[in-house]
């Protein structure tokens, strides 16, 4: 698959520079990273990336707050939920404001390839 | 209907709840301190009889849990542990000096948000995601006392590298039963 470019939302630098890692060594660009709700909607309309990885939880606004603006500025936007949240309710609350795929932490490279490609497969025509 | 069935099954309605909860969290701690920072746990000690008061270690992250009581869950390490994970959560990302100690206390964060979200999914009963809170960090702190009726749950994990420490504290039995949600907890500084 050809390399996106990729906006990284999560509150936590060290995450964000860990998956940065991970998605350069998987052959994708980071052209942008955000540690809160509103900077990634900034950052969203700012750089229009192929894609967002967003964690769910974040102080002040969460991840599934944050996808549901978006969707709502961009219903084609592809974002994949990055949490250490396994609750089935969670997941469901995720799709149903829009996000295209769900990735658990701790995060491992295959997991991530798989997923992202799996989202562009099926999604990524459409923009 | 109840209150209790009105909002769903909590997470701990009683102490063999709140057993199965530290339990789990302390397995799914030692995994992942064996698989992403390879650090194996070599003893784990429980008590599980309320004591008056969780003492801390170097640096502690906190998070509470939220259905419709809530739980506050601590994690305390000693300094040469969290050190040793930050060591090997941060492989291969350039820290600068002046960065080690802001990213040493994400380390900690991190952890206990990955652990726990990792253990929820095993005790959710209702249709509703419990509330999970961002973490909290402290450091220097001496303890965590008891106030009225909450009880500790506490579990120590042994490593090379040293120790840490888990706490779940819940509101008391009798708390849980009037199902009236409030803090609970109060830490004193040293």
């Amino acid at each position: 698959m050809k390399s996106l470019n990729i906006l990284v939302v999560d509150d936590s630098l060290i995450t964000i520079k860990k998956l940065t890692q991970l998605l350069e060594k998987i052959g994708h660009n980071v052209i942008a990273h955000a540690r809160t709700g509103h900077e990634a909607i900034e950052q969203y309309k700012l750089t229009k990336p192929d894609l967002v990885t967003m964690d769910i939880t974040m102080p002040g606004m969460n991840g599934i707050e944050v996808t549901k603006i978006i969707i709502e500025e961009d219903p084609n936007a592809l974002i994949i939920m990055v949490t250490s949240h396994g609750q089935e309710q969670m997941v469901v609350d995720s799709i149903e404001v829009g996000a295209k795929g769900y990735i658990l932490k701790p995060i491992k490279s295959d997991q991530l390839q798989e997923a992202i490609e799996k989202v562009y497969e099926k999604y990524g025509e459409l923009n | 209907m109840s209150n209790l069935e009105a909002f769903g099954k909590s997470i701990i309605e009683n102490d063999s709840d709140a057993k199965r909860l530290i339990e789990a969290v302390v397995e799914r701690t030692a995994t992942y301190l064996s698989d992403e920072v390879f650090i194996n746990v070599l003893e784990v000690k429980y008590n599980l009889n309320n004591e008056k008061q969780f003492d801390l270690r170097n640096l502690t992250s906190i998070i509470t849990v939220e259905d419709h009581l809530k739980i506050t869950l601590a994690f305390s390490y000693d300094k040469s542990l969290i050190e040793k994970i930050f060591e090997g959560y941060s492989q291969g990302i350039e820290v600068a000096a002046d960065e080690v100690q802001s990213y040493i206390e994400e380390s900690a964060g991190d952890m206990i948000n990955i652990v726990l979200g990792n253990v929820l999914s095993q005790f959710q009963q209702s249709g509703k995601a419990f509330g999970i809170s961002t973490p909290v960090i402290i450091n220097g702190a001496k303890s965590i006392g008891k106030y009225k009726n909450t009880q500790f749950f506490t579990a120590e994990l042994k490593s090379d590298f040293g120790i840490i420490s888990i706490c779940c504290i819940t509101p008391g039995e009798q708390f849980r039963k009037q199902l009236k949600p409030e803090r609970s907890d109060f830490i004193e500084k040293s």
